[in-house]
């Protein structure tokens, strides 16, 4: 299995255990990670807000640059993943836009044919990897972990773009959660917003929304959250505090990516999959599994 | 699926009886291609008479049954029990959220329409612009602009799903919001200077994105996207004094200067120096956790990446386009 590997820009700045996990899990997987350093931004879903075409040409050159190699492209970010199947649909159907887009694209030399997929590292597990695979690989399951995930919107929604599963009832996160020997709790906020695309505009409507799903989670039985999406890890973790003081209430919910709630149950330790560099601190939550008896 | 007996655990609320709402379980035979809708009137003709919902023309056009079916808003009258059982395994009724329950299923819509019409939601004719002869005509390109947004039925299902709205009364919600997209690009219109004024309210810029309305609209309107496309215009109309709009044009100078995200720049650039400082207090706490001081570093040391002059050209050659 070969992926041209698009890390997301929180992945390797702020959000960097994300990508230090990923490798991890990727190799004890036996995934092979191609790297591609001249990859752009995906625009977040906030450059087309000032400049809607700008940002479908640079995910089509990301794409292409995939394409080039001739490999799908594995993303391990809710919103990359978003951006960038969204790309692959308007220029699939814009054919005016995307004809101005391949224009600009032969200047510099790539060539959009339109044939990467754009697969999350959730999607690759559960079908590329298989569940049953996964379970034969997992040696220290997280028995007596209650897990809330929390989906991220742009992996679901639009869901005639995204389509990997229905949108308002998703289960790959939740089999993803048993397969590594936890225990998936439901609520409603799984599928919802976790507020961080207006930190900047209004950052305390953005910590309400937050706070409110965090506390139902924490009500619904969660000891801890799993986020396909680095920004919602920003969110949920890196502003906790600041979601806490929205709600009133006193929350700390440690916060996992996905790569790293895999990573341990592959064995691996807390410490090399990054765990020490967030704001909740996981360590109550580890020591409810047994089996790791070591500290973050 | 017909013949089956299926149980609906509906809201129940009586403001003039009951301190609290209460939910009532009811069940039902049905039969082949029975709606939600059918469903509850069935329940209120041979169950429960006193049970209060709106509906009218159950054939999604009048746009009134909007409720919370399996915790997601939904026309009653679109939406098909068999479909419901399949993908839930149970039928749980609610009225819509963001807005007042006033008797079961029954909401009150105010905040909906006051928002709705704060937006001038309607054609406002240039007094410049002589009538023409005959009716106004429109290219074809000018009728696909409008997407479905035409079509918006104001069932406020988006409304509903709305996360914004639900922490920040002051967002206007989705579907006022792709109205005023609508008429901000009609070319009969002639206000569109105020109206992408208005559109460059902060409060325009406190959608998150997520998709939700776009998914709930039972008209496919997208709503969510064209407000996408009401910032976009809004930004080129010059309309970037708020932060919102500040934040969005400072990441579009941050790529094509290093191609990937340098966050603290985004930061500063975003909030000014004034901004930035007030930020440091959560700063000093990552510091702590070794978040911010291999950012800082980052931040600093952060090059553009080795495909930066493609990057540069594509946002030289897109301007040069339009």
């Amino acid at each position: 299995m070969r992926y041209a590997y698009y890390p997301g820009c929180v992945a390797q700045t702020s959000g960097r255990e994300l990508d230090i996990a990923t490798r991890r899990v990727a190799d004890k997987l036996g995934i092979e990670l191609v790297d591609f350093p001249n990859f752009s931004c995906c625009g977040a879903g906030v450059i087309d807000e000032a400049d809607f075409e700008v940002n479908l040409a640079l995910n089509a050159r990301n794409l292409a640059l995939a394409e080039e190699k001739g490999i799908d492209m594995l993303t391990v970010c809710s919103t990359c993943t978003g951006m960038l199947a969204r790309a692959n649909r308007t220029m699939d159907q814009d054919k005016a836009l995307a004809g101005r887009v391949q224009e600009v694209l032969s200047h510099i030399g790539v060539e959009y044919r339109g044939t990467t997929k754009v697969k999350h590292l959730l999607w690759i597990l559960a079908t590329d990897y298989g569940y049953d695979k996964l379970r034969e690989k997992v040696v220290f399951p997280l028995n007596g972990l209650k897990v809330a995930s929390f989906y991220g919107c742009h992996i679901l929604r639009p869901s005639d773009i995204l389509g990997f599963e229905n949108a308002e009832n998703p289960q790959s996160f939740e089999q993803l959660i048993t397969a590594l020997g936890a225990e998936p709790i439901i609520y409603d906020g799984r599928v919802k917003c976790c507020g961080f695309p207006i930190l900047f505009v209004k950052e305390e409507a953005a910590a309400k929304m937050a706070g409110n799903y965090l506390k139902d989670a924490k009500a619904h039985g969660a000891d801890s959250m799993v986020t396909a999406c680095p920004l919602c890890h920003i969110s949920l973790d890196t502003f906790q505090p600041q979601a806490e003081a929205a709600i009133g209430e006193s929350l700390e919910l440690p916060t996992f990516h996905l790569a790293q709630l895999v990573g341990l149950a592959l064995g691996l330790q807390p410490k090399e999959l990054g765990l020490s560099r967030h704001i909740v601190s996981p360590q109550k939550v580890l020591e409810k599994l047994s089996a790791l008896a070591v500290s973050v | 699926m017909s013949g089956e007996n299926v149980s609906f655990t509906v809201f129940r609320f009586n403001p003039e009886k009951d301190k609290e709402p209460h939910y009532e379980k009811y069940t039902i035979e049905t039969r082949k291609g029975m709606t939600i809708l059918d469903g509850l009137r069935k329940i209120k003709d041979e169950i429960d008479g006193s049970l209060s919902l709106r509906y009218s023309c159950s054939s999604a056009i009048c746009g009134s049954c909007s409720m919370k079916i399996n915790r997601y808003s939904k026309l009653a009258c679109k939406t098909q029990i068999a479909d419901q059982m399949k993908l839930h395994g149970k039928i749980l009724v609610e009225p819509m959220a963001n807005l007042r329950a006033i008797k079961d299923l029954v909401v009150d819509m105010e905040p909906f329409w006051n928002h709705w019409n704060n937006l001038k939601p309607w054609l406002i004719k240039d007094p410049k612009k002589p009538e023409p002869a005959r009716e106004h005509t429109m290219t074809r390109d000018q009728v696909t602009a409008f997407g479905n947004t035409p079509s918006c039925i104001t069932c406020a299902a988006c409304f509903s799903e709305c996360p914004a709205y639900e922490v920040d009364h002051n967002f206007p919600g989705p579907a006022a919001l792709s109205r005023l997209y609508r008429f901000s690009i009609d070319p009969r219109d002639g206000a569109q200077k105020e109206r992408l004024e208005m559109a460059g309210s902060i409060d325009t810029w406190l959608c998150v994105r997520c998709g939700l309305c776009v998914e709930a609209c039972p008209k496919d309107v997208k709503p969510g996207e064209m407000i996408t496309l009401l910032k976009e215009m809004s930004v080129k109309a010059g309309h970037v004094q708020n932060i919102g709009a500040h934040h969005a044009e400072s990441f579009r100078e941050n790529i094509e200067e290093f191609g990937n995200l340098n966050e603290g720049k985004l930061v500063f650039d975003t909030l000014g120096v004034g901004g930035a400082l007030k930020k440091s207090p959560d700063a000093i706490k990552l510091l702590l956790r070794g978040k911010k001081v291999d950012k800082l570093l980052g931040d600093l040391t952060q090059k553009p990446i080795p495909g930066i002059e493609q990057v540069k050209q594509i946002y030289r050659e897109m301007k040069k386009k339009k």
